[in-house]
């Protein structure tokens, strides 16, 4: 019989190709945040590659056959969690082969556990209210704060999975971290102030009050600069997404969605309805992101006047999204210009 | 390719993470009273501070206090969170299918058009089934599948299926994966499928004749192995019991008559060769950013029970091409095109009763299907199936007749969840003397539960 002959001799070929040494630690991701944060992290001890490319919606993913090749060949598997991949990473994962990145393995990464959550499912929700995330809002990397949050889990997923390279990894979280600190609120006042007192004061719209006491607002540079002065200010974003994590650490008020069950498309009388909460709250900002369907978008803001603000969901969205920090820029200039504007 | 994504690992993260909050609650409490210490005594130092000095100790106070605040908020946020460790065991769905429609063939002879056992096959309403599955993680180095199908037949009876049960590994080493236990055999892309994942309402009728109504599966063992390439590349070889209705085309005890109009012999299994072997192997690319193709090859070999040493072969190529925008609209628009083609040898025996009688010889049968489904703008999807099949010295037998079949259909989609979808098959078939046919089904679906992972 073919199995009989034929097995054995794949075994012998399949142990002779995974004995083939690596140099550098594999890293798969699911979107390319993660991807972006792993690789700031690892420096050049990771090579890391993202399953989901900028574009696409991370809610719809098919699980391609080559998922689960990559899957096999990786040495940390990273997931954002909070079920945002529940249509495919368990069944990747399942159906790898590869044991380092089995649930409970060192190289099996929930970005997720230390991150802040907003928006959890009320108890006894199901999905007559539409395809919720039961553990709450899986778009938490729009927040500056849980970026930094998540590379300190990689690193140390990292320092777990290659202890060789521990100070290297360390080196990484310490140079992103600054990155993004100083993207936020510009070198000079880090010099004064924690970082974390920073950004408590900005998610509570106190900020300008407290460094304005203090004649300290000229040192003020990066996104807290562009949106500090906005806090406050009504915003709608169609799908209850990621905006509503940016908005919470910049003080803007997410006040309602135009999906009013998450992946349910509006009625005409939910358009009408979120029309109408625009104009009375004179909202100027609709966010929207790439694979929400523009027409309802282009009817409200002509209905509202409101700017639609193409928000790059994820690193590689739009062109000028390159990594997390100009993703994180081109969203803040987007907002800063739609809210800003008279 | 197998549904088996599930959700073990999810129910460890949850234990894990409520852990972790109440260990965090603790650290937070002590951080919390460090700080009141630690303003209090800040406190102290103002009102003794000279006015140079005072200012910056206003700051720290204003800014402990601050931290102070978003401690006590998190404490209270963790502290009304649940604190009991949940541990997901099973996750559970349900998926029902409904049919309902006529044909302008009689009933009589529609059973025999509608081949699959879960096939609308009667005028009126049809329960095709109603299928319970049960899925997760046993332990470390296994997860079980186990899915279970309950329907009405056309006589009103409730009729119970154990669909599936089995076992998989999760971490054997040398990229192999066991599966074990009652499974559908992994033979071209649409018989390891269950019906609620089908495009269109009923199995394509190469399927029907190769396999017979519930498709190929059995108890047994198979190995996968994952290729270490840069492309996708997978092979399987497995072995299972030949015997049964869910065996058809081997060991079969379709009392009706086998293909060739030939009486079950009744054959005991005496060595390895009275199993089932199947091979498979599989390899998918992806064609740019948007584009994925897939292309199988498989093969049957086992008894038959037309005589004491007849056997059956059965190969099987398929292709599957599926297009999807990079930035779509919850899956729209996409194109999918699939196609399988199977050939059977069936070695049927001499037979002779004195008023019947049969040479021994090789029966011939194949058959294709093609389909196309195009979904244009979310949630609609339009689908068309072309089948053909036909068999060598046929003589009378419905079911290796020529035959085709196109099936034009469109499919509207609620939600993820849901699904309702209106099919017209025109049929030709050589045992109606090839006179057209129409029938007009729609059909229904809803499912909930567990989210299980999708199949690709």
């Amino acid at each position: 019989m073919n199995t009989r002959i034929t097995l054995p001799a794949l075994l012998l070929a399949g142990a002779a190709l995974g004995a083939e040494p690596r140099v550098r630690l594999q890293v798969l991701t699911t979107i390319p945040d993660l991807r972006d944060i792993a690789a700031a992290v690892g420096g050049d001890r990771v090579e890391a590659s993202s399953l989901l490319q900028g574009p696409e919606d991370p809610h719809f993913v098919d699980p391609k056959p080559t998922f689960l090749t990559r899957a096999n060949q990786a040495d940390l598997f990273i997931l954002c969690g909070m079920e945002l991949e529940i249509g495919y990473a368990g069944r990747v994962v399942a159906e790898s082969r590869n044991p380092r990145i089995q649930p409970g393995s060192s190289g099996f990464c929930d970005a997720s556990v230390q991150v802040l959550k907003i928006d959890p499912a009320a108890p006894g929700s199901d999905r007559s209210q539409g395809d919720i995330h039961a553990a709450g809002n899986p778009h938490y990397l729009l927040d500056p704060v849980n970026a930094k949050r998540v590379a300190v889990t990689i690193r140390d997923r990292l320092k777990l999975v290659d202890p060789g390279s521990a100070e290297a990894y360390d080196r990484g979280l310490e140079t992103f971290q600054r990155r993004v600190d100083e993207a936020m609120f510009g070198p000079k006042l880090l010099g004064q102030f924690r970082a974390a007192d920073l950004e408590e004061l900005l998610s509570r719209g106190l900020l300008l009050d407290f460094l304005k006491k203090r004649k300290l607002e000229k040192d003020l540079a990066g996104w807290a600069a562009e949106l500090a002065p906005l806090a406050g200010a009504p915003l709608v974003d169609y799908h209850p997404g990621g905006i509503r994590y940016l908005a919470h650490r910049f003080h803007l008020e997410a006040i309602g969605s135009v999906e009013e069950k998450p992946g349910v498309s509006p009625s005409p009388a939910q358009l009408a309805r979120v029309i109408r909460l625009m104009k009375e709250r004179k909202v100027k900002a609709l966010a929207w992101a790439r694979y929400n369907p523009k027409a309802n978008v282009d009817r409200i803001v002509q209905e509202t006047g409101a700017t639609a603000v193409l928000v790059a969901h994820q690193v590689g969205s739009v062109e000028s999204a390159r990594d997390y920090v100009s993703m994180m820029n081109a969203n803040v200039t987007a907002l800063r210009s739609a809210l800003g504007r008279p | 390719m197998r549904t088996s994504g599930t959700w073990g690992l999810a129910a460890l993260l949850l234990g894990a993470a409520t852990v972790a909050a109440q260990e965090e609650v603790q650290a937070l409490r002590q951080e919390v009273e460090a700080l009141r210490r630690k303003v209090e005594s800040l406190e102290a130092e103002l009102k003794q501070a000279r006015p140079d000095s005072a200012r910056e100790l206003e700051t720290q106070i204003e800014l402990f206090n601050l931290r102070l605040e978003g401690l006590e908020r998190r404490q209270g946020e963790l502290e009304q969170r649940p604190s009991g460790v949940s541990l997901r065991l099973i996750d559970i769905s349900a998926s029902v299918l409904v049919a309902a429609g006529s044909s302008t063939v009689g009933e009589e002879d529609l059973g025999l058009l509608q081949a699959g056992g879960h096939d609308p096959s009667q005028r009126g309403f049809t329960l095709q089934q109603m299928e319970l599955s049960l899925q997760g993680a046993v332990d470390p180095y296994f997860r079980g599948d186990i899915f279970v199908i309950t329907f009405i037949d056309p006589e009103g009876e409730t009729q119970l299926e154990l669909e599936e049960a089995y076992l998989s590994s999760t971490s054997l080493p040398a990229n192999l994966q066991l599966r074990a236990g009652n499974y559908f055999t992994e033979f071209g892309r649409l018989n390891p499928t269950h019906p609620h994942t089908w495009d269109f309402v009923d199995q394509p009728v190469v399927n029907g004749r190769m396999f017979g109504p519930d498709g190929l599966r059995s108890p047994g063992a198979r190995l996968s192995w994952l290729a270490p390439t840069p492309f996708f590349l997978e092979l399987i070889g497995g072995m299972q019991n030949a015997r049964g209705e869910t065996v058809g085309s081997f060991l079969s005890n379709d009392e009706a008559g086998l293909p060739g109009g030939r009486p079950v012999t009744d054959r005991s299994v005496q060595s390895l060769e009275d199993l089932l072997y199947s091979v498979r192997a599989a390899t998918s690319f992806e064609l740019g950013d948007e584009s994925t193709v897939l292309f199988g090859g498989s093969a049957l070999f086992g008894p038959n029970s037309s005589g004491g040493d007849t056997r059956t072969q059965i190969w099987g190529l398929d292709a599957y091409y599926k297009w999807k925008a990079l930035s779509n609209d919850q899956g729209w628009p996409f194109f999918t095109a699939q196609a399988e083609a199977m050939w059977r040898n069936f070695e049927a025996d001499a037979f002779d009763d004195g008023t019947v009688t049969f040479d021994a010889r090789t029966l011939q049968d194949r058959g294709f299907y093609a389909q196309v489904v195009w979904g244009p703008l979310r949630p609609w999807a339009l689908g068309a199936r072309a089948d053909y099949a036909n068999g060598d010295h046929a003589g009378g037998d419905p079911l290796r007749e020529r035959r085709v079949r196109l099936s034009p259909n469109v499919t509207f989609y609620p939600s993820h969840f849901s699904k309702v979808r209106l099919q017209y098959n025109w049929d030709r078939a050589q045992f109606l003397n090839d006179h057209a046919e129409h029938s007009l089904w729609l059909q229904m679906e809803f499912l909930f539960g567990a989210h299980g992972a999708h199949t690709f």
